[in-house]
Order: structure tokens, then sequence, then C-alpha cells
């Protein structure tokens, strides 16, 4: 077995393992042990704020989504059958919540205007929000914020759909494959909308990229 | 140029190593020779990047003991109470507007259960207000008006009270106390102060007919309320009568009589209602009003008109200590009766206030009910209209594959083509 072969098992070893441990915490928590749950929480908080963040460009949107998501998921908890990934169940959920929230806020014509570089109000006062590379210099930095900015607008100009397939793919990383099984559509769909998106982005980003 | 418009429309597929090796490798060739390609390649890789700074952002610190403080906090909930608590972090401010109309419904399971109990009790005549327990008053009042916890004890009382009493008065127990349960079940959302849309569904439904059991029953209240006053001048007619004498007494008492005998001739009585739902309109309810406000003022001028004009009162000398000045006495008896009218005035203006900010909240109600059914209509139409651009997508996307399909497969016959040609071309090269 070559050094890439090795380290694929390795890495499969270590997914299989990883979702072992997960249908035990689960299990656990469908007894109704919130510290087993709490386990599951601590594994997928990032990932599932990540794509919240993603999906309503704005800090304390998503953290409630976020909170919201893992409580849904709580709750409903006895309906994943472990045919996918909890993080793929976990993330589904998000992506809802994100699509209902985003319905309520267009019924209530509220314009989602807070970007990522807006300081964040926590305990202790405001806060930047922590996306700067500490190696970064004030000039990339400064720069940087500027592109994330351009991001979010543009994909705030998205439709929730397009927007949601490229969540799932860039945020996620999720295969062509899963995505069309999470949303229930073909894989052509699935193709045509992330190249489309991908497409609009760049000239709505053009000469800032 | 062809190619590159075919490399534009795969470009993802390339990039996101959804592409098999001959088809990424003709890629790869095509990205690195043609310029505008390579612009498009690196455009992309660009706004992969930046999507990757969605990752950097760290969640807030106390996320995860947030989240496990909510899963805690809603534990032991029942799904009503779990969904209110989840209604009311969605949207204060639906939950308020849910809230306003729900106070309505707490407000009309009063009135169902009252007005179930005055139909199946004794007569009132028979009942004296202050007799009936504590937990079983209306925690209307003032003093304690809609106290969350206050009303919802008294509403879980209630509710368990009447079901008895509706039973051994052969009430089947349908419809009515079907609605009551529901509204029960609303006026607990209210409580939590976020009914979910389910029950404002149901409030929709069945706040109309109990609200129209309403005012009769605030009527009776009323009555109630003027029967007491009535009771509180006699009461305090004899005290003064005892205080100022008592062997003199017994003629004040003899005076007292058409007092009392004023109680049993108040309209008081579901029994002498020509229909259990006499009038339910708000005129209704005010021309009661000022009739037993008219009523008061008479019992309350008619008990002066006794007590003032009393006869001389002969003192006995052997109790010195019992002795009063007719003077002192006469005075005793006009503030007494002073004190008594004052009574029943501010008695009966209460009631008014209290009909007037009852009747007030009904309608907020109503308007908020309409307003809540107005928003779930537009949500709905909004809904639809997601639908129909969704499908429309679906469809411009399936044109979309459909086009891409054509060209792919013109693409193959067009080197099909070329391959007969060149086939053709080798044969006639051979036979030349």
């Amino acid at each position: 077995m070559n050094v890439p072969d090795k380290r694929q098992a390795q890495d499969r070893e270590r997914a299989d393992g990883e979702r072992r441990e997960e249908m035990i915490l689960i299990e656990q928590s469908l007894r109704g042990q919130t510290s087993a749950f709490a386990d599951l929480v601590t594994r997928h908080h990032r990932e599932v704020f990540a794509v919240a963040l993603a999906m309503m460009s704005d800090y304390d949107e998503a953290e409630d989504i976020a909170q919201d998501a893992f409580v849904r998921a709580f709750r409903s908890l006895s309906t994943f059958r472990g045919e996918s990934k909890f993080s793929t169940w976990l993330i589904g959920i998000t992506i809802n919540l994100c699509r209902e929230k985003r319905r309520w806020w267009l019924i209530r014509r509220k314009y989602i205007a807070t970007s990522l570089d807006d300081p964040v109000e926590t305990g202790e006062g405001a806060m930047p929000s922590q996306v700067e590379d500490p190696s970064d210099t004030a000039d990339v930095i400064a720069m940087k914020a500027e592109d994330r900015s351009a991001l979010m607008e543009a994909l705030d100009r998205l439709d929730p759909a397009s927007r949601s397939i490229l969540v799932l793919r860039e945020i996620q990383g999720m295969s062509y494959i899963e995505i069309a099984q999470m949303l229930g559509c073909r894989m052509g769909t699935v193709k045509s909308r992330i190249n489309r998106a991908r497409l609009l982005l760049r000239e709505r980003l053009k000469g800032k990229l | 140029m062809k190619y590159c418009r075919d490399f534009r429309s795969r470009i993802s597929d390339y990039l996101d190593g959804e592409m098999d090796g001959g088809d990424a490798q003709r890629m790869g060739a095509h990205g690195t020779s043609c310029k505008n390609c390579r612009g498009f390649l690196q455009d992309f890789k660009a706004i992969h990047n930046l999507m990757q700074d969605f990752h950097k952002v760290e969640p807030p610190a106390r996320f995860v003991a947030s989240v496990c403080e909510r899963l805690e906090e809603t534990a032991g909930l029942s799904w009503l109470e779990r969904a209110a608590a989840v209604f009311r972090r969605v949207s204060p401010a639906l939950a308020l507007s849910f809230a306003v109309a729900s106070i309505a419904a707490t407000v009309a399971t009063v009135a169902v259960v009252n007005y179930f109990r005055s139909h199946s009790a004794p007569p009132a005549a028979a009942i004296r207000t202050s007799d009936r327990p504590e937990s079983a008053r209306i925690p209307l009042q003032k003093e304690d008006s809609i106290h969350p916890e206050a009303l919802r004890q008294w509403l879980t009382s209630e509710f368990e009270r009447i079901l008895p009493v509706l039973a051994a008065a052969g009430h089947k127990p349908q419809q009515p106390p079907v609605s009551a349960a529901y509204v029960l079940l609303a006026a607990k959302f209210s409580v939590l102060s976020v009914p979910p849309p389910v029950v404002m569904q149901v409030v929709i439904r069945f706040a109309d007919p109990i609200l129209r059991q309403m005012l009769p029953v605030l009527e009776d209240k009323v009555k109630t309320a003027v029967r007491e006053t009535k009771a509180a001048i006699v009461d305090e007619s004899r005290d003064t009568l005892s205080q100022t004498g008592d062997k003199k007494s017994s003629h004040l008492q003899e005076s007292s009589k058409p007092v009392l005998s004023l109680v049993p001739s108040m309209p008081s009585e579901p029994a002498d209602q020509t229909s259990p739902h006499p009038d339910v309109s708000g005129e209704g309810a005010q021309k009661t009003l000022l009739q037993l406000e008219q009523q008061t003022e008479e019992t309350a001028t008619e008990a002066v008109r006794i007590l003032m004009p009393s006869p001389p009162v002969t003192v006995p000398a052997a109790a010195p200590e019992t002795k009063t000045p007719p003077a002192s006495s006469k005075a005793a008896r006009l503030d007494a009766a002073s004190a008594a009218r004052e009574t029943a005035r501010e008695a009966s203006r209460e009631s008014r206030q209290a009909v007037r900010e009852v009747r007030d909240t009904v309608r907020q109600s109503a308007r908020d009910a309409a307003r809540a059914a107005r928003e779930s209509r537009t949500i709905t139409r909004e809904a639809a209209r997601e639908a129909r651009s969704s499908a429309v997508d679906a469809s411009r996307d399936a044109v979309g594959d459909a086009r891409d399909a054509v060209r792919d497969a013109r693409d193959e016959v067009r080197d099909a083509v070329r391959d007969v040609q060149d086939t053709v071309n080798d044969i006639t090269d051979g036979l030349l």
C-alpha cells in the first residue's frame, strides 16, 4: 500500500470512529442526556454557525439560527435514521431555518445589512468578529474586509436556492451527489446552479477579486 | 472560442473535482493556455478562498453554554409550552400581538365558565357572593388584573370545577366545553405571552360565539356587585343603629326594613330573563348598567331618607353608658348614610369602568385577530409566490440542461461527421 492509500485508509478509519462515537452520543441524547448532546453541539457548532452566517449575512441572526438548529435537532433526534452523516442532517435543518427566517424578513421588508466586519456585541462589550489572520498586515486586513463585505452583498442578491447550494458546496464541502440528495433535486440542477451562482458572484465582484 | 464557452459552462465541475480524468486534463490544459479562461479560473478560485473566511468567524464564546441552557429550560416542558418558547424567541413582535389577542381568549374563558356556572347553579338570589371560596372569584379586579400565575391557577381550577357542574346539570359536554377547553389552551398561552398560530386559529374559530355570551355575564357581575353594595349599606346601617343605642334599635330596625325590602326587588336573575342570551350588544349592557346605577342611587337615597328623619329616642336613665345625645346620633347616622351612598357610587363607577375596559380589550382583540388573519394570508401568498418562482427556476434549469444536452449531442454529431469525413479522406487517399 503506497503512502496516499495509507493516508486515505487512516482518514476513513478516523471518520468511521467519529461516526460510531456520534451514534453513541445520539443514543444517549435520545435517553434524555443533555450532556451527550452538548458534546455533539461542541463538535458541530462551528460548521453550523458558518453555514448560518453565510446564509444570513448577519452575526446575531446566525447565532440565533444556529442555536435554534441545535434545539430543533435535539427535539427531533428520534427522526434521525443514521442514513446520512449527523452533520449533514444538522446542516439540512440549519438551511431550512435560514430559508424560513429569510422569508420572514422578506415579508417584513427587513434589510439585513450587517457585515462580517461589524463589531459583535458580547457580554464584555462590542468586540470585532474574529475573521482576521494574525499574520496579515493592516493593508491585507483592510483589503480582505472590503472583499468580504462585497462578497456578502453579492451573496445576498443570489436567489435562495442557488445560495443554499453554493453554501453547501463551499462552506460544508459537500459533493454534488450529497447536495442533490439533501435538497431533493437532480445532479444537473446542482451543477448548473453552482456554476451560475459562481458566474453571478464573479460578475458582481468584478474588479474586487 | 467554442471550447472557451464549454470551458466556462463546466468550470465548476472541474474545480470541484466532479469531472473524470480525460475531461479534467483537457480543461486544465485549456485553463493554462487560454488567457481569458485563465482569468475565469483565478476568479473562481478567489471566490472559493473568500467563502472559506466564513469558517474563520468564531461563534460567540457562550454559544455551547447557551444551547445547553435552552435544552435544559425546555427539557421538562410540554409541546405547547415548548412551541410557545420557540415562538417567543423567533418573533417577539408577533408574539406580542398574539398575546394581546389571546388576552381576549382568556376573558372569553372567564365568560364561558361564568356562563355555565350561572346556568347550572341554584338561583343567584340564594347565593351570597361572599360565601364563594376565594379561589372561585375571577382574578380580574384592578388590584390583581391579569396576573399571569393567578390567572393560570384560577383558569385551571375553574375548568376543573365546571366539568362536574356541567355533568350534573345534564349539559352535553360537547361544543361549548370543547370551545372552552380550546380557549383555555389559548389562555394558557397568553400566560406564557405567546400563542402559536394554531391556537390563534382556534381563537378566531371559537371566540365569536363565546364573546357573544360575555356581555350578559358581565352584566350579571355588575348586578352582583350592586347586590353586594346594597347588603353593605344595610349592614352599615345596622352597625350604626347598634352603636347608637340598641333598645331603641327596635324602632330603627323597623325603619330599616324598607331598605332590606329593596334587595330582592333588584333585577338580578337570569330566571326572569326571556332568553339566556338577552342582549349581547354593547347598548344592552350600557342600558342595564345605567339602570343598575340608577337603582343603586335610589337604594342609597332611600336608605338616607329612612335613616335621617328618625323619631326621637327615649334613652333609659339606667343605662348612662349607652346614652347618646340625639344630635350626635343623628350626625352619626348622617355620616353612615353618606358613606354608604359614596360606597354605592364608587361601586357603580368601578363596575362601569370594568365593563368599559373589558369591552375595549375585546374590541382590540378582535382587531388583532383580524390583523393576524391578514398577516397569515400574506404569508401564504408569499409562500405561493416563492413556490411559483422556484418552479420557474426549476424549469429554467431544465431548459438549460436540455440546451446543454443538445449542444453536447450536436458536438458529438459534428465529431462523428468529422470522423466520417476523415475516414472518407483516408479511404480516398488509399484509393488514390
